[in-house]
């Protein structure tokens, strides 16, 4: 409370949030990870949060954090559940979310250049408009610019155009000090600022390149006996020179349970319930090839295009799985393409120990790699989901012993450092880091290592040595504890519809709706997006305390339907908003009179009609 | 100068079931951005009243069809297209848009304009075949409406005398004849339909209101009618005008039904009545397929008022179902001609009803030779009425419509004449004719479709059918 009032002195007119209900929201990710437990090791509220409007307003905050020796975490659209963005010890979150303007788009050279907060969709809208598009973009293509810079880098069309990182022009990057620079590939400091996570600075503004927009899309999905058969069939295809020949965007694996799970969320049978990959390409010309290769190769059994396409362009919707949850969790890893096959019997087996089922996904990144994302679906309200959690980094550290890396450290995954980066290079890290950042102000407590409450003693399992040996003795003992806890608890189900309390479990928090949320465009308070609503709606269940001001904050939206247009999980929202809203005005009433001042708020502001007409 | 005459319009919207040519619809995609409410100079959008952060659904009543909506919408979310019970409305001469016109003009007095641009027919069967005037539209014509000009729109009723005699010391020796002075040409004919008693107040009220005059039967004036009686014409069989001496004592007009007993009693019954009050007789006289030549024995035998009727669609009367039946334009032509020929068009008033359905209409019906127009469906299209032609005639009144206030539904009448005066004033303003009694006859302020056409193409297509365009 007192460093923000200090902050407030001389804060000028930069955005403060400072009551403890709006905080909330900046105390966690989209990640499942119980609350009780963060709080358990770490102070996850911040002492405030800023949203800057421009690069001076950052440095004024760097200024201020490195006087006091308050941390400083960056945040975008919180859409990574690795607890990059979660404050481990207060401090300040600069939102960079509403830092999201598009600022030139170069059409000779077929380059962008946008702020830090800018969303891919926006990005992809405008350049299409002048015959661009995006070469890459994360499957949360409403998280933020900067924030796939500082985490993964990989995702749709990487196989054909690599890393992010070689999208990039230049970016510029505000150092913990306060100097601002601009960095191109060629500088030996780029590395530091791409999927570092806010260790080393705060990256502000981007030029990224684009592309020419595709013909149109040409996806092929196959069916496979096993998982086996499917990583057999990629491998050749790519070790035979046909995948760098026809190159196509995106080759992608799905086991069969999730693409039954596909199906049940349907509730048809569209998909074959077995393992499927799915290979696209841009034009007619790589595909009329690819099909002719096929035609050579008569044993694949390829499903109807229809079917290919229905699962490419639901690339975009992950998260729809969580409707059968509600709970989704998950580890992320890149592996090497040869081992997969083997780490996925590896981990349906250890999921079978704990009752829940595995499904996974997988990109094939390069000749040799595959990111590959092994999830299971469980349920937060249970008991038996305190057994569950540790599934993920077993599952993590089985990967890791057949050749994987972690893709993210994160809190929860910064145990493994030592598997990211080898002891040179994390070495060379630390240096930067004692060079740039003396204070150790940005995002500290996690990634080179965690920090937590208690003298530090809960973070003492995080310790890479003591977590990888501990995490190995409950691989060991899976069987049994899985086994013993599943007998007592039982299986994980699906579940088959949602109610009002299903429907704010099944929120996957991925924020997709801050993106397009014109209330949140205009008042900057994630309290008025459906994440900040079904935070609302889970306190109002519990029964916690509400207060007035908090709850009103349902009534400031527009009834756009974009959140449940661009929903993940594909909620039906505006039923719950309109439950909600009653729920809310039975204990409050309604506020009329913020309504209609923030109708006018709404309605004087340029951003709000420049995102009508974006769409347009 | 004489005071303007002027009809004050008066704002009268009626809350009853109105179609609309185009409903305006809102789809599920809408985002309530409200973009609508901003582009809209109509106020046909606006935000929900329960909860301002829905729009709306859109007020079809105020909306004028300019589109820009539709095209402003950022999601594509509104939708105008007809609306199939307005289409099935009216028939082959009342058509759908009239009604929209006549609604309009009864709710505000106004002028509507209909669409962008000028998308009417510009030919058409019976009216819609002339072009009036416009030679002197390049003048100042508001003036006639606002402005410095004035613009008569009164007619004379009554027999008037072909010359004047006067004696050797230059003393005039002809008897001229009453006439009475009406300030618009047109007036109220009394539908026969059932109407409620406040409607039929209410029209009998716009009638005196306006000072002009209604034909009514004598079993319709009712104690508080009688108040009106200066502008009501009792309507009664030649038989009856005894039985009627009182009423016929406190009118200005009485009109008889025709029968051939009248042409040749006319000028004694006219006497008999005379006798009881000095009243002007009008003979009201079907437009059947000799009309012309009954009109024209009745001028000889001295009628006053000749008011010629033809069925509701402006078609001869005579019960058959041809096609060869004339229009109203043609019919007031061929009695206004005969009386020409005759050489005694202008001692008798010619009044013209049936298919008077739109303002244009009343300038119109003069220029072919009428001196004034009788209407009847529009007062009760004006209340909201919709009527059906198909299969039979069919008029339907609104629900609630015998519970609203008289006054209501009085200025609902009063501004649909204004409206209409008002049209009549543009119109004789573009012609530069400044008294409406000149408008009588004066076919050469008026072009004919099918005289062009034959002039322009008939030589060239001599066998061109031009009786049915």
């Amino acid at each position: 409370m007192k460093l923000a009032e200090e902050f407030q002195k001389i804060a000028g007119d930069i955005k403060i949030i400072n009551k403890v209900e709006e905080k909330e929201m900046y105390s966690h990710d989209i990640g499942d990870v119980p609350t009780i437990m963060t709080k358990t090791f770490f102070q996850i509220q911040p002492d405030f949060v800023v949203q800057p409007k421009c690069t001076d307003e950052i440095k004024k905050v760097l200024e201020f954090a490195n006087a006091r020796k308050v941390h400083v975490i960056p945040r975008g659209a919180a859409s990574w559940g690795f607890g990059g963005v979660i404050p481990t010890n207060a401090g300040i979150v600069i939102d960079l979310s509403p830092f999201r303007k598009i600022l030139y788009l170069n059409k000779a050279q077929k380059t962008i250049t946008v702020e830090a907060g800018a969303r891919w969709s926006d990005i992809d809208i405008i350049a299409k408009k002048e015959g661009l598009c995006l070469m890459t973009y994360p499957s949360s293509k409403f998280s933020t610019v900067a924030g796939w810079i500082a985490t993964g880098g990989y995702g749709i069309n990487s196989f054909r155009y690599g890393h992010l990182i070689n999208q990039i022009v230049s970016m510029t990057v505000i150092l913990p000090s306060g100097e601002s620079k601009k960095i191109t590939p060629n500088d030996p400091e780029f590395e530091y600022f791409v999927s570092t996570e806010g260790e080393f600075g705060i990256i502000v503004e981007i030029n990224l390149k684009l592309r020419d927009v595709p013909q149109a899309s040409y996806p092929h999905l196959f069916y496979f006996g096993s998982d086996n058969d499917a990583f057999l069939f990629i491998d050749n295809f790519i070790k035979s020179g046909q995948a760098d020949q026809l190159k196509p965007n995106v080759i992608r694996f799905l086991d069969e349970n999730h693409i039954n799970d596909i199906n049940e969320i349907m509730h048809s049978k569209v998909f074959k319930k077995s393992a499927g990959v799915l290979i696209e390409f841009a034009n007619s010309e790589e595909d009329n090839k690819f099909i002719s290769i096929l035609e050579q190769n008569k044993k694949v059994e390829e499903a109807p295009r229809y079917v290919a396409s229905y699962l490419w362009n639901e690339r975009l919707f992950g998260m729809k799985t969580k409707r059968l949850g509600p709970t989704i969790l998950a580890s992320e890893c890149i592996i090497p393409i040869v081992s997969a096959a083997g780490y996925i019997a590896k981990a349906k087996k250890l999921g079978a120990h704990f009752g829940v089922e595995i499904f996974i996904d997988s990109y094939i990144i390069d000749a040799k790699m595959a990111l590959i994302m092994t999830n299971f679906l469980c349920d937060s309200r249970k008991f038996k989901y305190y057994i569950d959690l540790p599934l993920t980094m077993i599952l993590t550290q089985t990967a890791i012993s057949m050749g994987a890396e972690p893709y993210g450290l994160g809190i929860w995954n910064a145990g493994f450092i030592n598997n990211l980066y080898n002891k040179e290079k994390k070495q060379k890290l630390l240096a930067y880091k004692a060079q740039v950042d003396p204070n150790n102000i940005m995002n500290p407590g996690k990634f080179f290592g965690i920090k937590s409450k208690f003298f530090n003693i809960p973070a003492i399992i995080f310790r890479p040595a003591i977590f990888s040996f501990s995490i190995k003795i409950l691989i060991l003992l899976s069987p049994v504890i899985g086994k013993i806890a599943t007998l007592l608890m039982g299986k994980e189900k699906k579940i088959d519809s949602l109610d009002f309390e299903l429907t704010t479990h099944a929120c996957a928090k991925c924020g997709n709706c801050i993106a397009v949320c014109p209330a949140y465009l205009v008042t900057g308070n994630e309290e008025v997006t459906a994440k900040g609503k079904i935070a609302l709606a889970i306190k109002l269940i519990e029964g916690r305390p509400v207060t007035k001001e908090e709850a009103e904050s349902v009534f400031m939206c527009m009834h756009c339907k974009g959140c449940e247009e661009i929903c993940q999980t594909n909620l039906e929202l505006m039923i719950l908003w309109d439950s909600l809203e009653k729920r809310v005005e039975a204990k409050f009433g309604r506020p009329e009179e913020k309504i209609a001042e923030f109708l006018k708020k709404v309605d004087d502001s340029t951003d709000y009609w420049e995102m009508v007409d974006r769409n347009n | 100068m004489p005071k303007k005459y002027h009809i004050t319009a008066k704002v009268t919207p009626l809350n009853l079931d109105y179609v609309y040519k185009f409903k305006i619809e809102r789809g599920e995609n809408c985002i309530n951005c409200g973009r609508c409410t901003k582009v809209c100079i109509y106020e046909a959008h606006k935000r929900g009243k329960g909860d301002p952060r829905k729009m709306a659904d859109p007020n079809t009543v105020v909306c004028r069809n300019c589109f820009r909506c539709i095209q402003e919408c950022p999601r594509g979310a509104l939708e105008k297209s007809l609306d199939k019970d307005f289409l099935n409305i009216g028939g082959s001469y009342w058509k759908s848009d009239m009604f929209i016109t006549l609604w309009k003009q009864a709710e505000d007095g106004k002028v509507p304009v209909t669409g962008a641009g000028y998308r009417g027919p510009f030919t058409g069967p019976g009216f819609d075949s002339m072009w009036t005037d416009m030679s002197e539209i390049v003048r100042p014509t508001r003036d006639g409406i606002h402005g410095r000009e004035y613009i008569s729109t009164s007619v004379e009723l009554g027999r008037k005398l072909n010359h004047l005699a006067f004696d050797e010391s230059g003393k005039l020796l002809s008897k001229i004849h009453d006439t009475i002075d009406i300030p618009i040409p047109i007036i109220f004919d009394f539908p026969k339909d059932n109407l409620s008693p406040n409607v039929k107040l209410a029209i009998v009220r716009a009638a005196a209101e306006l000072n002009t005059c209604i034909v009514l039967s004598p079993d319709h004036i009712t104690a508080d009618i009688k108040k009106y009686i200066k502008n009501i014409i009792p309507i009664i069989s030649h038989k009856e005008i005894d039985r009627h001496s009182a009423l016929i004592k406190t009118v200005r007009m009485v009109a008889l039904d025709y029968d051939e007993e009248i042409l040749s009693s006319l000028p004694e019954l006219q006497d008999k009545i005379k006798k009881i009050h000095n009243v002007l007789t009008i003979v009201r006289v079907p437009a059947t397929k000799s009309v012309e030549q009954i009109v024209s024995r009745l001028a000889k035998n001295g009628a006053e008022i000749i008011h010629v009727v033809a069925d509701y669609c402006g078609m001869e009367n005579d019960g058959s179902a041809g096609l060869n039946r004339r229009l109203a334009k043609d019919i007031i032509r061929a009695v206004h001609l005969k009386l020409v020929e005759d050489r005694i068009r202008d001692e008798v008033t010619i009044i013209f009803s049936g298919g008077i359905a739109m303002a244009e209409h009343v300038p119109k019906a003069m220029l072919c030779g009428a001196d004034l127009t009788a209407i009847d469906l529009p007062l009760l299209i004006a209340l909201g009425a919709r009527l059906y032609e198909e299969p039979e005639k069919l008029l339907l009144f609104p629900e609630g419509l015998d519970k609203i206030a008289v006054r209501t539904v009085m200025h609902r009448v009063v501004n649909l004449m204004g409206a209409w005066h008002s049209q009549l004033l543009e119109v004789m303003g573009a012609m530069g004719i400044r008294e409406a009694r000149r408008l009588r006859g004066e076919t050469g302020r008026a072009i004919f479709f099918e005289e062009i056409d034959n002039e322009t193409f008939g030589k060239l297509f001599k066998k061109r059918e031009t009786a049915n365009v």
